[in-house]
């Protein structure tokens, strides 16, 4: 049996040796927004934190999830209860299909406990680590700006009224 | 009947409210394909072929099933005849018939107890090819004596636009320009994957997948299988990005197949390199087109000519090429394009097909044109682009589906025709106002220094800026057309069903403020099944850049006829028989309009108990359908884009950063800016890594996909693409889209491209050829001897 | 093969890693980060039966100054590089190039050490610490060897490790004076593959005039490529004469050095050719971050 820290709960399960960290973590766990996509360490969908920093669960042993504390998208928010990074990027759309997303999450939480006043530079460079196909860059970096905002109580949320001259 | 828009002030249309499932998707909990699971359920392997073009002369799959776990294998011996169609030609072909049309190509299928059991049975099943000749060259698939990769021969019907006469073009040019471009096929590249679960119970098919278009599925596993729609039940479930990658793929029908063979649910989950080498991907494409330009700066002709390869199993005869329409100012034209198979993996229909390849080059020669005549780009563009109001060119697609648009038009009665708007005669919207209010925004006229001219230089690094268009139709008729249905209940709340797909483009949400408006209740009275086919009513799915226009046309209609059944009953019950057309809904409450002084109010929701309790009425909700016939849109609505690009080129080095862009589009009515803005984006996006880095490469000898994987095929990230964009709109009205909006995701796709040509171009000032690699780059500079100083 | 799998082994001090290895020889595999072992083993492209995890051996994770050297344990990540970037001017060049290495997510996972022993041809850490004069320090079953880094790479994905061999550490001597290091390369998007990369290290004496220099390059063939003309080039100038005169010939005798191939990255010319601008920038980055401390 491996035993598995995660979200705060402990888990013992039985893990291959050659099982991969994000299966054990979907399959065994139920938790499905630990996404895969390229399975390469690429495209940052199945990022999760490992003791707080980091990391691609889709090029990790099961067995290495091991005498850490893991955190998935799961850890962070509840539907009713969203984490203001979520809330963030729920009111700035940085997202539109939503498959990167859990993982674009995993990636601010880690760059905003260590940057937590970022510039929209810095902002954008942290987020490359992760691959939004669907394009919503911007909107991602702005997500992670707003986020940043409303962790330090700085926030009002705006309002988007009107079509005309909306822009962006 | 009424279907044209008339204005009003809006409450609903027109609001940035968040997307409906964002509080699933930030917390990971929406379910895709890859994450939907069945009791009970077993798991599926392709066994896929190793060589480009071979018969199967034996397949034996004894060492297979003899595996412990394996259930079943199915084979091309299990698919006599199970011949289907896929979305707008995508496909077309058996689903196994016993021939290699790629490497990668589907040959058997294993269904197992775990997917590692069906993995290494795949390795067990043996089999002997015959091999043929292959091709593996778009321009060598057009000879005579070349492979044929179908039965039906490579090479479709020739498609043409024409109008005008080129000759009388020519002599009326003072220039006459040509020019040759050559585009690598573009990877979807979906982030997401897929997987399909399908189960039989009898002769009933259940099926579970990420699809853009559940009817069109359904159509084909009918079609398939030879069992009635009413027995086909297509689940279609939220997609990872697709980019119209996830329509009907073979995949899905050789799940159908397995489930079938081993009568339990099978799920085959789809890994990143079959997604990316093995299912769909854009065509390989060359366009050759000449130009004549008049010294004032008039188009006089237009006359390209364009080959795409449909792969092995596409069947596409032409590429929807709506930049004839955006360049229809040309006075004569001439538009052709051939289709052609080749042995390589299957091509289609991804984002702005057509727009984002021969639109570049239709964009790039009217730019050489423009510099011929010493003419600023954007005085060019408004010179020579259709105005609203003006005729198309694109009149009659699709011939071989159904008779011509033409006929079609013509053998229509007057009550089915109703005032739509002039046939062939663009609706509403055109690049003029956008390249006018988008040069203000962006300083263009200040910011632009001339052909080739950059707009900055320091050290290595040289600044250029670049304008480009795009368009694309607003849905295509003739593949079916599209509905709506709607129910109101007992609470005042309203289903939509609708059989739009959920790419990420937002629709779930923006039909649901259709609704909303055109009903009167508040957003989050609305709720929308978007997929389920045992319950939506048959709809060409969320392609072409229809679901706004077309979709959202049958949504507001089917909400009309709800609104009027429940208006009539509470004229008859609550307003003394007052004329319904008088009375309203606002917020859920029912009134008679424009008259303050009646104070008279009734909620929907008493007025239904009223009605489910009135024994007469028998009858307990209302439902409501489109009444009318929705014109044919191709024959007048297409959607527009202009968009501004400054680059930064390391003549050192050819690496190219875009630093500012601009993008203005004009889809009508702006449903929701946050997810329309989130589209031009994403478009633009799109279009700039094509143009960028973007290119899949075959191998030589067998045409396998060498950049399979991520790794390889760069996709641009939020370190790749300015932070802080500009996105602005004109809302041009269309006069029958759902409260004037019109359809958005493709246009801003393909104007990209040639705006960052563009803006290249007048950085280094040379030409660079697509994708603008840095290898490419210092090519193109080093052939033209481009700017001397070659900084190291 | 239903059962494709392996034994997994989890050591926790360098000595219980090199028995195991020792035990098993080429039937195990070390497993770093997992980064390339991870694609290698999905991709079928390796088989092995025992798998030697090496994340639960402490000692092997630091990086450190010590005398004149710099000290880099075989299992520090590449995001230790990054973090640790402010030690040195050499570990200041080491932080920016892994900074250009993988993504954030997989630099936490990714070492220096597997970085080194996967030995491919674009590894991005192998020119800078191969024109610092990096040494490599292997411990078997038989003892410790301390050799070059440039005699470590043998070819694409060959080492000198025998069999039952660990990297235990990379360490630059001589690292205390004025030094800089420089390393960049041509990529395609913010996260890629070196298509080709050039590294350059200098050191100046107390006169300002150049004492060591290094300059090697990746991606030219198919292990580091060292440039020994261009070093001797720039050795024994004043900072203050490498004009673009100088930085010129450099980057040609850099660019004759290559021995390029094409692929689907890029061809033989267009690498062939980066290798010149690289290195001749690389140089100018080094000679003003000397000035800037002089
Ligand atoms: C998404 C992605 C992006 C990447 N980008 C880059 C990039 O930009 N630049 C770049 O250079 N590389 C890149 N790589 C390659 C890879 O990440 C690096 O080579 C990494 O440093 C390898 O370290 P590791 O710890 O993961 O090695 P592992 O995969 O654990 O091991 C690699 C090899 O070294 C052996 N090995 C490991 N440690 C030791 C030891 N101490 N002694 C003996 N043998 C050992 C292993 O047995 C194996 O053969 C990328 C990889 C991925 C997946
Ligand atoms: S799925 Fe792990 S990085 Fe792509
Ligand atoms: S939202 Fe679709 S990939 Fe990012």
């Amino acid at each position: 049996m491996t035993r598995l820290n995660v979200n705060g709960q402990s888990f013992d399960v039985d893990v291959k040796a050659h099982e991969i960290l994000s299966d054990v973590l979907r399959n065994q766990l139920g938790l499905i927004g630990v996404k895969v996509s390229c399975a390469e360490g690429e495209c940052g969908s199945c990022t999760i934190l490992v003791d707080g920093v980091p990391a691609t669960a889709c090029l990790m042993l099961g067995r290495q999830g091991e005498r850490h504390e893991i955190t998935t998208i799961e850890g962070i928010g509840t539907h009713d209860e969203l984490h203001p990074i979520q809330e963030a990027f729920v009111e700035e759309q940085g997202f539109q299909c939503g498959f990167c997303t859990p993982g674009f999450i995993m990636m601010a939480k880690a760059f905003l406990d260590e940057n937590p006043n970022p510039t929209e530079e810095e902002a954008s460079m942290a987020m490359s680590g992760n691959i939004c196909r669907c394009g919503a860059h911007p909107y991602i970096v702005k997500s992670v700006l707003n986020a940043a905002e409303r962790m330090q109580g700085r926030h009002e949320s705006k309002r988007t009224t009107g079509s005309t001259g909306a822009s962006a | 009947m009424n279907v044209l828009h008339k204005p009003k002030k809006f409450k609903i249309v027109g609001q940035g409210i968040p997307v409906i499932d964002a509080r699933e998707k930030v917390t990971g909990s929406l379910e895709y394909g890859v994450d939907f699971v069945l009791p009970r359920m077993v798991h599926g392997k392709i066994k896929r072929s190793t060589v480009p073009h071979a018969r199967i002369k034996r397949i034996d799959v004894t060492r297979a099933l003899a595996l412990p776990g394996v259930l079943g294998v199915v084979t091309h011996e299990d698919a006599p005849g199970l011949n289907w169609m896929g979305v707008w030609d995508n496909y077309r072909g058996q689903i196994l018939d016993g021939i290699s049309r790629f490497v990668g190509d589907e040959v058997a299928a294993v269904a197992a107890t775990s997917v590692e059991i069906a993995d290494a049975a795949l390795d067990l099943i043996d089999v002997e090819y015959e091999p043929l000749p292959a091709v593996l060259d778009v321009e060598k698939a057009l000879l005579d004596d070349a492979p044929q990769v179908r039965e039906e021969g490579n090479v479709r019907d020739e498609y043409r636009v024409v109008w005008g006469d080129l000759d009388e073009g020519e002599t009326q040019a003072d220039y006459v320009i040509d020019q040759e471009m050559r585009y690598k096929a573009q990877n979807y590249a979906g982030i997401g994957r897929n997987a399909c679960i399908c189960t039989w119970d009898g002769d009933q098919v259940s099926m579970w997948t990420s699809s853009q278009t559940p009817s069109e599925l359904q159509t084909g596993i009918h079609q398939a299988f030879g069992i009635p729609m009413s027995n086909v039940r297509v689940v279609a479930l939220p997609s990872g990005c697709s980019f119209g990658l996830w329509w009907s793929n073979n995949f899905m029908m050789v799940t159908a197949l397995l489930a079938r063979k081993v009568r339990k649910p099978v799920k085959i989950e789809l890994t990143s390199q079959e997604c990316m080498a093995a299912v769909k991907r854009r065509h390989i494409e060359i366009t050759r087109g000449r130009m004549g330009v008049a010294k004032d700066g008039t188009l006089t002709m237009a006359d390209f000519s364009h080959l795409m390869d449909n792969g092995a199993y596409g069947f596409k005869t032409d590429v929807y090429f709506f930049c004839c329409d955006l360049w229809g100012g040309a006075r004569n034209g001439d538009y052709r394009v051939r289709g052609v198979n080749t042995n390589l993996v299957t091509s289609g229909c991804m984002r702005a097909v057509g727009d984002i390849t021969m639109g570049l080059a239709v964009e790039r020669l009217a730019d050489k044109c423009a510099h011929k005549v010493n003419m600023d780009p954007l005085e060019f563009r408004i010179k020579n682009q259709i105005k609203s109001g003006q005729q198309l060119r694109m009149q009659e697609p699709r011939q071989h589906m159904k008779g011509n648009l033409t006929d079609y038009i013509d053998g229509l009665t007057e009550e089915q025709t109703g005032n739509w708007p002039k046939m062939f005669h663009l609706s509403s919207g055109s690049t003029h106002e956008l390249l006018l209010k988008g040069a203000e925004k962006f300083r263009w006229h200040e910011r632009w220094k001339g052909w080739g001219v950059p707009t900055r230089v320091n050290g290595s690094k040289r600044r250029g800026v670049g304008v480009g268009t795009g368009a694309h139709c607003c849905g295509v008729e003739f593949g079916g057309n599209t509905s709506s249905v709607v129910r109101l209940n007992h609470d005042g709340s309203v289903n939509v069903f609708s059989a739009a797909g959920r790419q990420g483009q937002g629709s779930e949400t923006t039909l649901v403020q259709v609704a909303a408006e055109e009903m009167g209740v508040p957003v989050e009275k609305v709720s929308i099944v978007t997929g389920d086919t045992y319950v939506v009513p048959w709809a060409s799915g969320s392609s072409a850049s229809t679901t706004m226009f077309r979709t959202g046309w049958a949504t507001r209609e089917a909400c009309r006829d709800a609104k009027t059944q429940l208006l009539k009953i509470a004229a008859r019950e609550f307003f003394d028989g007052i004329d319904h057309e008088k009375l309203d809904i606002e917020d859920g409450i029912i009134r008679v309009a424009d008259d303050p002084a009646d104070n008279r109010r009734i909620a929907i929701d008493e007025l239904m108990n009223v009605l489910c309790s009135d024994s007469l009425s028998q009858t307990s909700v209302i439902t409501g359908r489109p009444n009318g016939v929705m014109p044919p849109t191709i024959a007048f609505a297409r959607q527009w884009a202009a968009q501004f690009a400054e680059v930064e080129v390391d003549v050192g080095t050819g690496e190219i950063r875009i630093t500012d862009y601009l993008a203005g589009q004009d889809s009508g009515t702006v449903m929701n800016p946050k997810v329309l803005k989130n589209q031009v984006i994403g478009g633009a996006i799109c279009g700039a890594g094509f143009v960028l880095y973007e290119g899949m490469e075959f191998d030589p000898s067998d045409g396998r996909v060498l950049n399979d994987s991520l790794l390889d095929y760069k996709l641009l990230r939020t370190g790749d693409f300015p932070s802080d964009p500009e996105v602005f709109f004109v809302e041009s009205q269309d006069p029958v889209g759902p409260f004037g909006a019109r359809g958005a995701g493709e246009s801003p796709a393909a104007a990209a491209g040639p705006a960052i040509c563009q803006a290249v171009h007048n950085a280094i000032g040379v030409w660079v050829d697509v994708p603008m690699t840095p290898e490419t780059v210092m090519r193109a500079i080093k052939e033209n001897e481009g700017p001397k100083a070659m900084a190291s | 093969m239903v059962n494709r799998s392996f034994e997994y082994l989890r050591p926790e001090t360098i000595g219980e890693a090199v028995e195991m290895k020792a035990a098993h020889g080429t039937r195990a595999r070390f497993w770093a980060g997992g980064t390339d072992m991870m694609l290698l083993w999905n991709r079928r492209e390796v088989a092995f039966d025992y798998c030697i995890d090496l994340t639960y051996v402490p000692a092997l994770r630091y990086i450190e100054c010590s005398g004149d050297a710099l000290r880099i344990g075989a299992m520090a990540s590449l995001d230790d590089l990054d973090l640790k970037s402010d030690l040195n001017p050499l570990a200041a060049a080491l932080g920016h190039t892994a900074r250009l290495m993988c993504t954030k997510q997989t630099r936490t996972i990714a070492t220096v050490g597997g970085n080194m022993c996967h030995a491919s041809p674009s590894a991005d850490l192998t020119p800078p610490l191969v024109a610092m004069g990096a040494r490599c320090r292997l411990l078997g079953p038989d003892g410790e060897r301390d050799l070059p880094l440039e005699d470590f790479h043998l070819g694409v994905n060959e080492t000198a490790l025998a069999e039952s061999e660990m990297l235990t550490e990379i360490h630059v001597p001589g690292v205390d004076g004025k030094v800089a290091a420089h390393y960049d390369r041509v990529a395609r998007t913010v996260v890629d593959i070196a298509l080709v990369s050039s590294a350059v290290f200098i050191k100046v004496n107390a006169g300002n005039r150049i004492e060591r220099a290094g300059v090697a390059l990746g991606a030219v063939a198919p292990s580091v490529i060292r440039v020994t003309g261009a070093e001797e080039t720039l050795v024994g100038r004043d900072l203050s004469n490498v004009n673009n005169g100088v930085t010129t010939t450099a980057g040609e005798e850099a660019a004759s050095a290559a021995r390029a191939i094409s692929d689907i990255r890029a061809s033989k010319e267009y690498r062939t050719d980066m290798v010149a601008t690289l290195t001749a920038r690389a140089i100018r980055q080094c000679i003003s971050s000397l000035e800037g401390t002089a």
